[in-house]
């Protein structure tokens, strides 16, 4: 077991995609077992098998025809418009325009690359701290798996047995205090720094009318998903397509941005991303298969119990665990081997499985503008043309507020579970 | 170019294209099989019976065909950081070593697929009574063109001039 682990380790540092290191390791490890092989392809199918995960398909390609589409460049003149007049204008509504993007799509990369590509020329020339900037709008990208729709969340659901619903319902409040945490950090860093960040455009009543008109479209899509699901009209997937037909209709008939030449080449882009997320799905069926197998949570709970049996210990420990994860794993396959093994746990500790996921989300997403693996980080300096490590020592100031919200989330349990228990009970 | 070469370019580009034609079709039914279950239920008052299963079916064969393209597209995540810093030779020995882990591990589930394969010729899906060999021969076809790709890909990082990723940046369609 130790000689896979090692194994496993170096595939992932070697930098051999995550669906063959999980793969690989999983298949020594049934060798070792004993175990016949054909359970590969057995849970290889099964975790494909599933309705709910359809919702993925569908988030990806309604957020790939919403940024066709235009929707990106209408949600920035609207960001412009509310907040263009605040001192930091640029990182004011970079963060605003992040945020509207992660309620349409479901991918945190995708939200921090448009956001980024149509942000940074106007901040260059400007001559706004650059570093500072992709470092900001990489924080405001990893807002995607926290505000719904998620990829993550549903992923998160269907492994953990929680409603992919009231999940998509428990990230509202957390997701829109990030938000607002990491608009405090671009204006107390153009307090700061003053001068370059001084320039910004008159408030005015009737282009902020105007830009919000043109963008309603675009708000239509989170009203469509959430209010759907909520109102129980549809299933997730069910919304998920509603949400593609939408953006076809959008696209194609009101911004008429989108021409039907560019969907197949759209379509095959969506298969492919979808794809690369939910082989590792696939893959980790096997680990979850082995865990359950070897009875890991059952021995996991046991070992912490005699640690302490005190949940906030529980949960600052997860913490201080899952942060270290998200820094070295991709979020999806972190989910995939830890939330089958931490549900049973966090449950023996009386903790809400919503107040978990969310925290595991939170955790994740910061993962996502932590080096070395950070997603969003990535992104955003690859756009920008500056060294990751440059942009990752301006993460400071963003990262320490989305760590306040993670606290304020772990400790506060109803800051989660106060909007999903008030829909319930109407 | 030896002709040999040629064919088999002009083998790999209609695999590809055929492949990626599948992939089209497939996600576009998968679509159109929930919103006209969405609409069977809301509009039309009626249920569409088994749109769900073709859909979940169709969603298989999309990702497992799926996965060789995201290969090519260089979409399949992994953490790269240490890899572009090693030295030429470093490169292409770690390229070799994922290569052939990396293809033990597919062979072993396209191996695998062949059991599934056998039971699906006795087994009919739930709703529909679709013959399940249809769904588990995604297995086999999927992967072995995942394999294809992943070979193709990690014997250019291995047999490369330069081990600086050289992929082609063509698109899939």
């Amino acid at each position: 077991m130790i000689l896979v682990m090692v194994l496993f380790v170096l595939l992932l540092i070697a930098g051999a995609p995550i669906v063959f290191t999980m793969g690989i390791s999983a298949s020594l490890v049934l060798m070792g077992e004993e175990i016949p092989m054909s359970i590969i392809s057995q849970r290889l199918f099964a975790g494909l098998d599933s309705f709910t995960i359809m919702a993925i398909p569908f988030f990806v390609l309604s957020g790939l025809l919403m940024e066709r589409g235009g929707i990106a460049r209408r949600m920035i003149d609207f960001a412009t418009a509310l907040v263009g007049w605040i001192r930091g204008s640029l990182l004011l509504v970079s963060v605003v325009s992040g945020t509207g993007l992660a309620a349409v799509s479901g991918s945190g990369s995708a939200d921090t690359a448009a956001t980024a590509s149509l942000m940074l020329p106007e901040m260059r020339r400007r001559c706004y701290d650059i570093d500072f900037a992709a470092g900001l709008m990489a924080a405001a990208g990893s807002l995607g798996p926290v505000i719904p729709p998620s990829i993550m969340m549903i992923v998160l659901a269907s492994v953990g047995n929680v409603s992919v619903g009231d999940m998509f319902i428990a990230g509202v409040v957390p997701g829109f205090l990030m938000a607002l945490g990491l608009l405090l950090a671009g204006y107390f860093h153009a307090r700061r720094y003053g001068g370059v960040y001084s320039q910004v455009q008159p408030f005015s009543l009737k282009e902020l009318g105007a830009t919000a008109l043109r963008a309603i479209p675009a708000f239509l899509m989170p009203i469509i998903i959430i209010g759907g699901i909520v109102g129980g009209v549809f299933t997730p997937t069910e919304a998920a397509s509603v949400a593609v037909a939408t953006g076809l209709l959008v696209g194609l008939f009101i911004y008429k941005e989108l021409k039907f030449r560019d969907l197949p080449r759209l379509i095959l882009r969506a298969a492919s991303i979808s794809a690369s997320v939910m082989m590792i799905i696939a893959v980790a069926n096997i680990f979850s298969w082995l865990v359950a197998r070897e009875g890991v949570p059952q021995l996991l709970v046991g070992f912490l119990q005699s640690l302490s049996d005190n949940p906030w210990v529980f949960l600052a420990l997860l913490n201080v665990g899952l942060i270290f994860v998200g820094m070295f794993m991709e979020s999806i396959a972190a989910i995939l081997i830890l939330v089958p093994v931490l549900m049973p746990v966090a449950q023996s500790y009386g903790i809400d499985p919503l107040h978990l996921g969310v925290v595991i989300i939170i955790n994740l997403s910061i993962g996502m503008i932590t080096p070395p693996y950070g997603i969003t980080l990535f992104v955003a300096s690859s756009i920008a043309q500056r060294p990751i490590m440059r942009v990752a020592g301006k993460i400071i100031l963003p990262l320490s507020f989305m760590l306040a919200v993670l606290l304020l989330v772990t400790y506060v349990p109803s800051v989660v579970t106060a909007l999903p228990d008030f829909f319930r009970t109407r | 170019m030896a002709p040999i070469v040629q064919v088999a370019e002009r083998v790999l580009h209609g695999i590809r294209f055929l492949i990626a034609v599948c992939v089209v079709v497939l996600f576009s039914y998968m679509v159109v099989a929930i919103l006209t279950l969405v609409a069977g239920r809301y509009v039309f008052g009626f249920s569409v019976a088994g749109a769900a299963e073709t859909a979940t079916f169709a969603q298989i064969w999309v990702i497992f065909l799926a996965a060789g393209i995201a290969m090519r597209e260089k979409l399949h995540i992994g953490v790269d950081i240490l890899y572009e810093v090693l030295p030429d030779v470093l490169k292409r020995i770690t390229a070799l070593f994922i290569l052939l882990l990396g293809s033990w591990f597919l062979w072993l589930a396209i191996l695998g697929s062949q059991r599934l394969l056998q039971i699906g010729q006795m087994q009919t899906s739930s709703a529909l009574g679709i013959p399940m060999w249809i769904p588990y021969l995604s297995l086999p076809v999927g992967l072995g063109y995942f394999f294809l790709e992943f070979s193709i890909a990690y014997l250019k990082k291995v047999f490369a001039k330069e081990c600086a990723d050289n992929n082609n940046k063509e698109t899939a369609l």
